[in-house]
């Protein structure tokens, strides 16, 4: 069974800088967060059951490649976004991008 | 000319263009209307002024930026240019600005660490020791501080930045300070995690030894 959720980041701003990527990726949530300027929501599905270490693959056609790691040990509801082909910078840049489109 | 047009002019001679657009390419990125992409554009401007030995007008570029992440880091940025060719008096003054702009409340935690961080390690490669030790303890603090925060994503965030900052001490093997942030980590899984990443590198340090 395919299921389709959405993930969301919350920011204060839409330049790279805005997003904290490390070897974990970047941190999103199944909620909205509370006390952001803007909650830059991504679609993903993932099939069957919602365990630790699931993965989903990014849906949004402007983040293709990406996916996301069901990580709960890391926070309540918390995904880790990846993008196995790019460097760091680059995770970012695209992710700005990304936002500038959507929320802008 | 729309903030587009300007944008894409910018990176037109960004890539193509030689250093006596320098001026122009200053003016379009100041005249661009929506704040957050000004700052992205004179950031990108003032990296290319740097690889053309431009740094003075690097440098007023800078100092024109709104209060932001950016503006920090285009600041650190000109001041490790101006420490690599010799320049130190200047390049501590504005490490020390870059420093300032950092602390601006509009900042998450994570982001004012994560600026921190990175002064410190410019400063140490400078050979500014003293300072750059001062400098991380107030990368640490903010991390900290972003730790204890009530929203999970800006608390992972800052653990994460700690996490970079203890191993970044465990790689110059500094592993006492390294355990000592690792220590006092509030996130349970992230703090095993680095205590795992600095035993490898005590590890090898013994192993050289």
């Amino acid at each position: 069974m395919e299921i389709t959720l959405t993930l969301f980041r919350g920011l204060n701003g839409t330049n790279p800088s805005a997003f904290r990527v490390d070897e974990d990726g970047v941190s999103v949530f199944e909620n909205p967060l509370p006390d952001y300027k803007f909650n830059l929501p991504i679609r993903a599905v993932y099939q069957n059951e919602k365990i630790a270490g699931v993965i989903a693959e990014i849906i949004e056609p402007a983040l293709k490649g990406g996916i996301a790691e069901y990580t709960p040990q890391f926070g309540e509801n918390h995904w880790s976004l990846r993008f196995p082909d790019l460097e760091t910078q680059d995770v970012k840049v695209l992710l700005s991008k990304y936002a500038k489109i959507v929320l802008k | 000319m729309s903030d587009a047009e300007k944008i894409e002019r910018i990176k037109e001679i960004l890539q193509n263009g030689n250093s006596t657009a320098s001026f122009e390419t200053i003016s379009l990125a100041l005249s661009i209307s929506d704040e957050e992409d000004r700052d992205l554009y004179l950031l990108d401007t003032i990296r290319w002024l740097v690889k053309n030995n431009l740094w003075q007008n690097a440098y007023g570029a800078a100092q024109l930026m709104s209060e932001s992440y950016e503006k920090s880091q285009a600041l650190q940025e000109v001041a490790d240019y101006t420490a690599s060719i010799g320049h130190l008096e200047k390049a501590f003054s504005i490490f020390a600005e870059a420093e300032k702009a950092s602390t601006i409340d509009r900042l998450a935690e994570w982001q004012k660490a994560e600026l921190l961080h990175n002064i410190a390690k410019s400063l140490r490669r400078t050979k500014a020791v003293f300072k750059a030790d001062e400098v991380w303890e107030k990368a640490i603090a903010a991390a900290q501080k972003g730790e204890e925060s009530p929203s999970s994503q800006d608390s992972y965030d800052s653990a994460s930045v700690l996490a970079e900052i203890a191993e970044y001490f465990a790689a110059e093997e500094r592993v006492e300070k390294a355990l000592g942030i690792a220590r006092e980590m509030k996130n349970i899984d992230r703090k095993e995690k680095v205590l795992q990443q600095i035993s490898v590198y005590s590890q090898q340090v013994r192993r050289v030894a």
